[in-house]
């Protein structure tokens, strides 16, 4: 029997003794496998001066657990030797017994180093199978009959092989979200129970998108809507829901710390199965690691869409000011939550028949859009390449981090080639990253540039210099010399020419950027919008593997760091942009205005972009003969306007040719445009005078801007939703040590009328008014708008609006004192260079001592006062002082 | 120079300073150096920016557009709350046509000479009004009509003020604190007598307004009135100043700031509610008064008025307004308990 299914998980299972491993995937028609495998056996490596007498100590110790030792040839991982050394492999039966081995060899020091006695036993298998995880593997075995595991198919297979189809099987998704009933404080979930559990569906369950089961019996039993006598019959139903529906993926926001735990929980205090993966003996778990959980589920996957959303953020892939679950929806769905605060929970719970109706509908909007980010936004496509790049499996990718992907390539490859791996450092190592020097980020003309600009960068600038300078940890020279041929980096260290040996880490790398290459050539081609995605994804995956390599072998914590490597790196791309910031100087005559790592900023004095890419694609072809070989470079960008406010910090208005058009874009490094603790005010504000600055390039009109902007806001003029501030309540008031604005409000909600927000909730507030601390003028956004309660316009200018603004607007030369409106008119002019003159040609401009009333310019009408229009209201003719029949825009007063 | 030695200095004196005023003079030590020189005497019992600007006559060009958004926003503050009270078709000067028959507009006063000129963002009107309620409109004032049109004339049939709320919550200090106010300087007899009367207060904020106490004495003040916490002692420059005392809104007015609208209402008491009506206390822009200082944003909870024609209290609305001679002319002074809101004069003798 054959069966092709796509690989979701691994583990193995010992029967006397001897290890299976277990292969969970899915197949194209939507089938669940598991496919057993037998024959596989742990090993690991030692060098030892006395192999025999290990032998007999092992022999004599573990009897019955090491199968046999092999004496084996393999190189050395980290510095060049020309031969290979002699080791001793030991072959085990069981895999939980090797940590057991390598520590008394280790105690009883029989061993010189130990190599690889800490992969894990699933990616020692799939390594030497060469198998990687999401890939597709066709199985050829036997159907077997088991209780052990649920699966749809299940295989004894005798031969695997991974086939490289693009396409991804169709997941089932099952997004939950729970109610936990607790009157305040952080729930117990040892003492509270869970209310509610929603779950979401894709594909549909029963016909069905979604549905809410309810620990109460307030109604009557709907489909979508199940009602029981108790939180035990309440968990009994969920844990036939998911076997009936037997999803790949468990999604849910925030569910690794939370949902998923508690249930956890909840199911042990209840005395329930905790089976919910797809293996009958093992129970799932969820471990605490550091600060955050790992969740276990055999056979299936769990997603945390919450940890997805933050890391993008992280990455810079989404810009979100706050991470809360009806935010991010509005933000990247264009929908939100069911208006219930987290307080109200309680309340609703206890409440009649609409008001626990209304809870559970709370709760299923919740695994609605938790299943709906992932969806609709794509959030695992890149994880599903990742897997396969990297060839973990995709709970690990979800989970792990860069080091770990890597060092799975590496494995792969190192044995390939006859090397040895290392073991991990000690977790009791130091984890201070010494000497690491960083890379060269030329000082920046800071201010307002706007002719075009052209943004030249090194293609794969680390991965490149890894490849023409064949580093490696297996190539490096340390020390003895050898007579060998050698190529000597600009940082001065040493490597062995690749006729002698190529690296494996520059072999690895060329494979990725040409197979990148060829994937992007591909997505280009594509006209299946699927495909593209696909290709899109497997583009990404490709990318953040090449990069990975350089900050791995700079980690301390990683098998294969050299820290001498690492800064070879960075000293070689510091050689390679200050050799380019000279060719472009002194060579080509032109001004390079910023650079930073792998790019170079350089400013033309053509006023078309296409003048602008021509003497861009000169520089490009000048700079890459230079430095052929090594690196190449190209044009990414023409920036219209850029500013620049400091190294690492800077604004462009960028066009970039997309298929022979030129495609605008603004791009922004360093610049921090949404914080949490902002009003959108202040977001609001910084983006549009980014936009006047770049696109008008009209600092005045920037600067006109605001302040009248601030003139609104001292006249109470802007919405007060722009001015709304939100903290959330981590713990309970009577927790919080110090005056906090937010922890203040909530004090006086629940004095004034007795509800306020709780523990979980955000507070949304506004500064007002007032003599008292700032912190004691929060208040409720409601309240102020029902009592007419004016806002500290000065805190908002001072605390919110200016602060982002203010380095801006220094380095085009305007201050702070001119932004809030009180410095002198003549520095204005001076910046701008355009005093203001009246219609008829006649200087408005000399300043009266004092005025009687005013005119019109253009009638002569005189008035008493202005007019609230500000203009004449016969001809619309502007209006200026009067004194004495002299007129002027202006009067001079004492400040 | 730090925040904290500021305040330190200038509450040892008795003076406060608003938060403007502060950020200048931790930049300047030079100009809090003269503040301090200037001395209790001569200081404004809430240190303000426009005091320190007095100080230092750097001058400033003030332009049309500058002018022109004060009264832009006295007008759209004013315009807020007046469209909070009229529910009906308020509609823009512009709108009004012949086809136009009931309707309200809200609109800046140009003119009143027996009618009415209002003008409005989109351009203005004449309004005729009877005698009796125009009379209590001021040039310069926002104000709602409530109209119909007939023959072509705008017919007044209803004037709204913004008013001040009549249900609002009564502030009440939370701690049993007491607030003490006199008008204008001490002499010796007069002090000691005060002490004297003091010394019996407990918790008590004592404002002497536009005066001072002998020279010298400062301190024995302090050290004789045990229970007293605060003494803020000084001439009220730049008034109108606004203090917050916990919770408790008070407003200082000097009665001369108000010498312009005599003419229209000779009796005090209607003087003072027909301002506070309009919520502003000097509506009428005169080339001197091209500000919003007197625009009362929020609605004040006591309402202390010093150089007035006779001490007498008064209640509009749930706010205690408090007039004063100076002490020098009738030796009375007003004390108030600013948890109950309940208000003593008292007389030294």
């Amino acid at each position: 029997m054959n069966v092709e299914f796509q690989l979701l998980d691994c583990d193995y299972t010992t029967i006397n003794n001897k290890a299976i491993v277990r292969f969970f995937g899915k197949t194209k028609s939507g089938k669940s496998v598991c496919v057993f495998f037998k024959g596989q056996q742990p090993y690991f490596y030692i060098s030892t001066k006395t192999p025999l007498k290990v032998e007999k100590f092992v022999k004599e110790k573990f009897k019955n657990i090491v199968e046999r030792i092999e004496t084996v040839y393999r190189y050395d991982p980290i510095g060049y030797k020309k031969d290979k050394s002699q080791l001793s492999k030991l072959i085990l039966t069981d895999p939980s017994q090797v940590p057991i081995v390598r520590d008394t060899l280790q105690k009883e020091k029989l061993t010189d180093e130990i190599y690889e006695a800490d992969i894990l036993f699933k990616y020692r298998v799939m390594a030497d199978l060469g198998i990687s995880g999401f890939k597709w593997i066709e199985a050829e075995g036997q159907s077997v009959r088991t209780g052990t595991v649920k699966a749809d198919i299940v295989l004894e297979a005798t031969n695997l092989k991974e086939n490289a189809s693009l396409e991804n099987c169709d997941l089932k998704y099952m997004s939950i979200d729970i109610e936990t009933i607790s009157e305040e404080g952080v729930p117990d979930p040892k003492k509270n129970i869970i209310g509610m559990i929603s779950i979401s569906f894709f594909p549909k369950f029963d016909s069905e998108d979604s549905i809410v089961l309810v620990s109460k019996l307030f109604s009557k039993n709907n489909k979508s809507v199940k009602v029981f006598p108790d939180e035990k019959a309440m968990l009994q139903e969920f844990l036939k829901i998911l076997e009936s529906y037997d999803p790949d993926a468990i999604i849910g926001y925030n569910i690794n710390n939370f949902d998923f735990p508690y249930i956890l929980t909840r199911l042990r205090e209840n005395n329930l199965s905790l089976m919910l993966g797809r293996c009958n003996q093992k129970p799932s778990s969820s471990r605490k690691i550091g600060s955050y959980n790992k969740s276990s589920l055999t056979g299936r996957i769990i997603v945390d869409a919450y940890e997805l959303v933050k890391e993008s953020i992280r990455k810079g892939n989404l810009r979100l000011k706050r991470l809360g679950l009806g935010d991010v929806s509005r933000e990247l769905l264009n929908d939100t939550k069911i208006d219930v605060s987290h307080s109200e929970i309680f309340g609703h719970w206890h409440g009649d028949v609409n008001q626990i109706s209304k809870l559970a509908e709370y709760a299923r909007k919740d695994s609605e859009l938790a299943l709906r980010l992932i969806l609709e936004r794509g959030f695992l496509d890149k994880f599903f390449e990742l897997s396969k790049v990297s060839g973990l499996l995709l709970q690990d990718c979800l989970d792990g981090g860069e080091a770990q992907r890597v060092e799975n390539l590496l494995l792969r490859e190192f044995n390939k080639n006859d090397f040895v791996l290392p073991c991990k450092p000690a977790e009791t190592s130091s984890t201070e990253v010494q000497d690491l020097k960083g890379a060269l980020v030329l000082e920046p003309k800071t201010g307002l540039h706007t002719g075009n600009i052209v943004y030249l960068d090194f293609k794969s600038m680390y991965p490149s210099i890894f490849i023409a300078y064949n580093i490696c940890p297996t190539t490096t020279l340390t020390g003895k010399q050898y007579n060998v041929e050698t190529i000597t980096t600009p940082y001065k260290t040493r490597f062995v020419a690749k006729n002698v040996r190529e690296g494996i880490m520059p072999q690895i790398l060329k494979r990725l950027i040409d197979e990148r290459d060829k994937v992007r050539a591909e997505e280009r081609a594509a006209s299946d919008r699927n495909v593209r995605r696909l290709l899109g994804a497997k583009q990404v995956a490709l990318k953040i593997m090449t990069n990975a390599f350089y900050g791995y072998t700079g980690y301390v914590r990683a098998r294969l760091y050299v820290l001498e490597i690492a800064n070879t790196i960075t000293g070689c791309g510091r050689y390679l942009i200050n050799k380019t910031k000279e060719i472009i100087e002194d060579k080509l005559g032109q001004d390079v205005v910023y650079g930073d790592t792998d790019s170079i900023m350089v400013k033309t004095s053509d006023s078309a972009i296409e003048d602008a890419y021509n003497t861009g694609k000169k520089l490009e072809n000048v700079i890459n003969k230079e430095l052929e070989g090594i690196v190449q470079m190209k044009i990414e960008k023409i920036f219209k306007s850029l500013l620049i406010l400091s190294k690492k910090r800077y604004v462009g208005l960028a066009y970039e040719k997309f298929n022979g058009d030129w495609k605008e874009e603004m791009v922004m490094k360093g610049i921090e445009t949404v914080r949490r603790d902002w009003c959108d005010a202040a977001t609001k504000t910084l983006f549009e005078v980014l936009n006047i600055l770049l696109k008008e390039q009209n600092p005045k009109r920037a600067l006109n801007y605001i302040k009248d902007f601030l003139q609104k806001l001292e006249r109470n003029e802007i919405p007060i939703e722009d001015l709304v501030i939100t903290k959330s309540i981590s713990k309970s008031i009577a927790a919080y040590k110090g005056i906090q604005p937010h922890v203040e409000l909530v004090k006086k909600m629940r004095k004034r009328n007795g509800s306020a927000p709780g523990v979980g909730d955000r507070v949304s507030f506004v500064i007002v008014k007032g003599m008292q601390l700032l912190s004691e003028r929060a208040e409720d956004p409601d309240y102020v708008k029902n009592n007419k309660i004016p806002i500290d316009s000065k805190y908002y200018v001072e605390n919110q609006i200016l602060p982002p603004l203010e380095r801006v607007f220094e380095v085009i030369g305007i201050s702070k004192i001119e932004l809030l409106g009180i410095g002198r008119q003549t520095l204005l002019k001076e910046i701008f260079g355009n005093s203001r003159v009246s219609s008829n040609g006649n200087s408005l401009e000399a300043s009266l001592d004092n005025f009687d009333g005013f005119a019109c310019v253009k009638c002569d009408k005189s008035y008493r006062r202005i007019p609230l229009i500000g203009k004449c209201f016969d001809c619309s003719g502007e209006i200026v002082f009067v004194s004495s029949n002299q007129k002027s825009r202006h009067v001079e007063s004492p400040v | 120079m730090e925040k904290n030695d500021i305040l330190k200095e200038f509450l040892n004196q008795g003076l406060q300073v608003d938060s403007a005023a502060l950020d200048i003079l931790m930049d300047n030590k030079k100009l809090f150096e003269e503040v301090l020189k200037i001395g209790g005497k001569g200081l404004p019992t809430v240190i303000t920016k426009e005091f320190l600007s007095s100080l230092s006559p750097a001058h400033e060009k003030i332009s049309v557009e500058k002018l022109s958004e004060i009264v832009k926003y006295r007008y759209m503050f004013i315009k807020k709350l007046l469209l909070d009270k009229m529910s009906g078709n308020v509609i823009s000067i512009n709108k009004i046509s012949e086809k136009t028959k009931d309707f309200s507009v809200i609109g800046l006063v140009s003119t009143r000479n027996g009618n009415i000129t209002l003008e409005d963002a989109t351009g203005k009107d004449n309004f005729k009004a009877d005698d009796e309620s125009s009379k209590n409109i001021v040039e310069d004032e926002v104000v709602g009509l409530i109209c119909s049109r007939k023959d072509g004339t705008n017919h007044i049939n209803e004037i709204i003020f913004p008013d001040i709320p009549l249900r609002r919550s009564f502030t009440k200090g939370e701690l049993a604190r007491k607030a003490i106010f006199i008008s204008g300087t001490l002499d010796k007899n007069t002090y000691d007598k005060l002490v004297d009367k003091i010394k019996i207060e407990h918790n008590a904020t004592v404002f002497i307004l536009g005066g001072t106490i002998p020279e010298g004495e400062l301190k024995k003040f302090t050290s004789n009135t045990p229970y007293t916490t605060h003494v803020y002692t000084s001439t009220l420059q730049n008034h109108p100043v606004s203090v917050e005392i916990d919770t408790v809104k008070l407003l200082f007015l000097n009665g001369h700031d108000l010498d312009y609208y005599r003419k229209i209402w000779t009796d005090f008491d209607t003087l003072i509610i027909n301002l506070l009506k309009k919520r502003n206390f000097h509506p009428t822009i005169t080339p001197q008064s091209y500000d919003n200082r007197f625009l009362v944003e929020t609605v004040p909870d006591i309402i202390i008025i010093t150089d007035a024609e006779d001490t007498r209290d008064l209640n509009y609305k749930g706010t205690t307004i408090l007039t004063m001679e100076s002490i020098d002319k009738k030796p009375i002074y007003w004390l108030i308990n600013l948890q109950t809101r309940e208000t003593f004069k008292t007389v030294l003798s």
